[in-house]
């Protein structure tokens, strides 16, 4: 696993800590359906953009479905 | 300080009308859960249809009568709110005055802000009182959004609620002291909460990223300004935004649940009215001698202030 994911995995449990995710099997299922509202992408990508100091658009944040879309993105 | 303006006693009114959420919910794809864990309550406070923000004044003026104050003496009458009577002319705090009889010697007059309006205004009355040697003051907060609600906006229409509340502020009584306020405005980021098109328009993410960058800061500011920990704040009284806002926003403080009240369940985010109402219910219960307040939203305006109790 990429240190992004790590770290991603890691801004996830620390947002929603209910959840089991499994980078193998669940890098491409919606987060939806991992258990992640629309409430909680907004705290993950708030965090993810501290993290990487950067600001995704709002069409970057619509197209942010997955956990691989979203290492895509930061690389 | 000369003759110190202090919140002297709270009352409020919350219409006895409900919207069940429920239903609306599940068209956005929101269960029970997700309503009152996530934004706090499944049932939102109604006005009547015919009742304006003027209404709902008068009922919580007559909610602080009904605690033992008098209206006597009232020298100055101000209005927060967004959502006037009619078109806002006259101004609401005008009509206010009317319905209560109020001598003509009274000065009235609206503040216009949202969620950051009661420390905002809190401020303003009080500098206000002070400076024109009024002694008893009315400030009142008053958003009934139902009227500018679309109940099929996902964004807007599971969360706000009416509800009018009146803070009594009166010259050298016991009650609560501003001690340091702090005040902000991002006007770039304002079109996050608009009616420009008619009803209410909200990105709950740019509002949500606002308050999360912003509010935190502030506070910590304010508390290292007057050399004060939070450790030493008994109650940090946050705009009920929603539950989970509240509840983010207190994980970034590091803040026990205790410290911080929510109080949306059954009422909705009432905007302006949503600090002074969870005060109200707050210091049923509490022996709290110093609190903090901070409002957040519309603007985007955002504003925390430090109060003391002296007895």
């Amino acid at each position: 696993m990429s240190d992004t994911a790590t770290t991603l995995l890691e801004i996830i449990q620390e947002n929603v800590p209910d959840i089991q995710i499994d980078p193998a099997t669940d890098g491409d299922r919606l987060l939806s359906e991992l258990g992640i509202d629309s409430l909680d992408k907004m705290s993950i990508l708030l965090a993810v953009q501290e993290k990487w100091d950067c600001e995704f658009t709002p069409e970057e944040i619509a197209e942010l479905t997955t956990l691989n879309a979203l290492c895509k993105k930061l690389g | 300080m000369s003759n110190p303006i202090r919140l002297t006693q709270l009352a409020s009114y919350v219409p006895p009308g409900r919207v069940d959420t429920r239903a609306r919910g599940l068209t956005f794809g929101y269960g029970d859960d997700f309503l009152e864990g996530k934004l706090g309550t499944t049932s939102l406070s109604l006005k009547e249809p015919d009742e304006q923000a003027s209404d709902l004044c008068v009922k919580a003026a007559r909610a602080l009568e009904a605690q033992g104050s008098t209206l006597a003496d009232i020298g100055a009458l101000i209005v927060c709110t967004q959502t006037p009577d009619g078109h806002g002319i006259p101004h609401t705090s005008a009509i206010v005055h009317a319905k209560l009889g109020l001598p003509d010697t009274c000065a009235c007059f609206d503040i216009s802000l949202g969620c950051s309006g009661y420390v905002y205004g809190l401020s303003v009355v009080t500098a206000f009182m002070q400076a024109n040697s009024i002694s008893r003051g009315l400030f009142f907060t008053s958003d009934p959004y139902s009227a500018i609600i679309d109940p099929a906006d996902q964004a807007t229409s599971l969360l706000f609620g009416d509800a009018a509340t009146v803070s009594l502020l009166e010259a050298n009584a016991p009650g609560w002291e501003i001690e340091d306020v702090l005040f902000g405005t991002q006007g770039a980021g304002g079109s996050a909460i608009n009616n420009q098109q008619g009803p209410l328009a909200m990105s709950g993410r740019d509002v949500f990223n606002f308050a999360m960058l912003t509010v935190p800061k502030q506070i910590k500011n304010l508390l290292a300004r007057q050399n004060v920990t939070l450790e030493e704040i008994d109650l940090v009284i946050l705009h009920q935004g929603s539950r989970y806002i509240v509840d983010k926003l207190r994980e970034r403080l590091k803040l026990p649940p205790e410290k911080v009240p929510v109080h949306l369940s059954g009422i909705g985010n009432t905007v302006s009215s949503a600090i002074p109402l969870t005060l109200e219910a707050a210091l049923k219960n509490s022996s709290a001698t110093r609190i903090l307040m901070s409002g957040f939203g519309v603007g985007l305006s955002y504003a925390t202030a430090l109060l003391k109790h002296v007895p």
